[in-house]
């Protein structure tokens, strides 16, 4: 069990994380790539991104409230994943803000689906690990934001912010993958018939 | 939410979310339009020991708190956590070279790190009378939307007016969540 668990932990820091590469850089990538950029057009982005994680977390969390086996979660952690994971991607293929709008969306939508899944998930560890409480978990997630940041930095000033994207996506894709394999391995509750 | 206290605590924490996102999503511009030296790393490198910075002085503050006299500490440490926080605007300001940025990221994060800690020792208290998961889902909830607001707000300030008044906004906010968290003390007794 302590395997799967160390796991858990590496791929979800991995996945939460893997955005800590860009994070703080985000704005520049934004003027470096996108015409007509402004600083009201970046904070408008942000604004986006937020409120769509605002407006979608109750009814994620709704969704998955009474879900006793765990299928309606996984599903909504499949199209999560997704979201999350063609993020990296889409943000090399946008021409202008409205494209980065949309993108802003479809990211927080993404962070929004998988958050059911990852909570069950941790729920599940902490019953077996009492040692691996939230807050040394939210510990170890911002000293590797930190790192991941340092990282993301040095690959953008050195190779550019295409090989950064690039390497994300890589990392964000393997990253979604494991995690609903895990997911599907030790989230869902596959004695219990009631949906 | 029937508690005085409780209501400060959580207008502390989102005048406090509100300031910070004013600025989070633009900081990197702003870096990189007035500061020498400012480059893709060292702007990563900023944000990067703010996180570090941040945790391990939540940590320390944290356990110092819970050690003795465990509401005054916490408390004081609310204070003077929001008045480090409403000072590093200010001195965002008055630098113009990465290195110093650098120190200010770690004395804010010094800020953030002892805010956190007392609050959440502070708010186990009170909430812990009331229903905590819903206040803490609604409160989660509120500090989002706060965040999205702001975080327009700033680009549309900086944009409109620049970044020197920006500053003033996030100063005259973190101003409020001082005075708040001293209406906190006088209005609390004191008690260990």
């Amino acid at each position: 069990m302590f395997r799967w668990l160390r796991a858990l932990a590496v791929s979800d820091m991995m996945y939460l994380t893997v955005f800590g590469l860009l994070a703080p850089i985000f704005a520049l990538f934004l003027r470096e790539r996108i015409p007509g950029v402004t600083l009201l057009t970046v904070g408008l982005a942000e604004g986006i991104y937020l409120l769509t994680i605002g407006i979608l977390r109750p009814f994620s969390q709704l969704y998955s409230k009474n879900d006793l086996t765990g299928w309606r979660t996984q599903h909504l952690l499949w199209f999560g994943s997704f979201f999350a994971a063609m993020t990296p991607f889409l943000y090399l293929m946008a021409r202008d803000m409205i494209d980065i709008y949309v993108i802003q969306i479809l990211y927080g939508v993404g962070i929004v689906f998988c958050e059911p899944g990852w909570s069950r998930l941790m729920d599940k560890a902490c019953q077996y690990r009492s040692f691996l409480s939230t807050e040394r978990y939210n510990t170890i997630g911002t000293l590797t934001a930190a790192g991941l940041a340092l990282i993301g930095g040095f690959i953008a000033d050195q190779y550019g912010m295409v090989t950064l994207l690039i390497y994300m996506n890589v990392t964000i894709v393997v990253a979604a993958g494991f995690l609903c394999v895990l997911y599907w391995r030790f989230g869902l509750n596959k004695n219990s018939t009631k949906a | 939410m029937k508690s005085n206290p409780l209501k400060i605590l959580l207008t502390t924490d989102l005048l406090i979310a509100g300031a910070y996102g004013l600025i989070l999503s633009i900081f990197p511009l702003f870096l990189m339009d007035t500061m020498a030296g400012a480059t893709l790393f060292t702007v990563s490198l900023a944000q990067s020991l703010f996180l570090l910075s941040k945790i391990n002085f939540h940590w320390i503050a944290a356990n110092y708190i819970k050690h003795h006299h465990v509401l005054d500490r916490a408390r004081g440490g609310l204070l003077t956590g929001a008045i480090i926080i409403s000072l590093v605007p200010a001195l965002y300001l008055t630098v113009s070279d990465m290195t110093l940025i650098l120190l200010i990221q770690i004395f804010l994060g010094l800020g953030m790190g002892i805010l956190q800690a007392s609050w959440k020792i502070l708010s186990h208290e009170d909430i812990k009378k009331t229903d905590w998961p819903t206040l803490q889902n609604n409160h989660r909830h509120t500090t989002i939307f706060v965040m999205a607001m702001t975080a327009a707000l700033g680009g549309f300030t900086a944009y409109n007016y620049g970044y020197c008044a920006l500053m003033y906004l996030m100063t005259g906010i973190g101003l409020l969540a001082v005075l708040l968290s001293a209406v906190l003390i006088m209005k609390s007794p004191a008690k260990s």
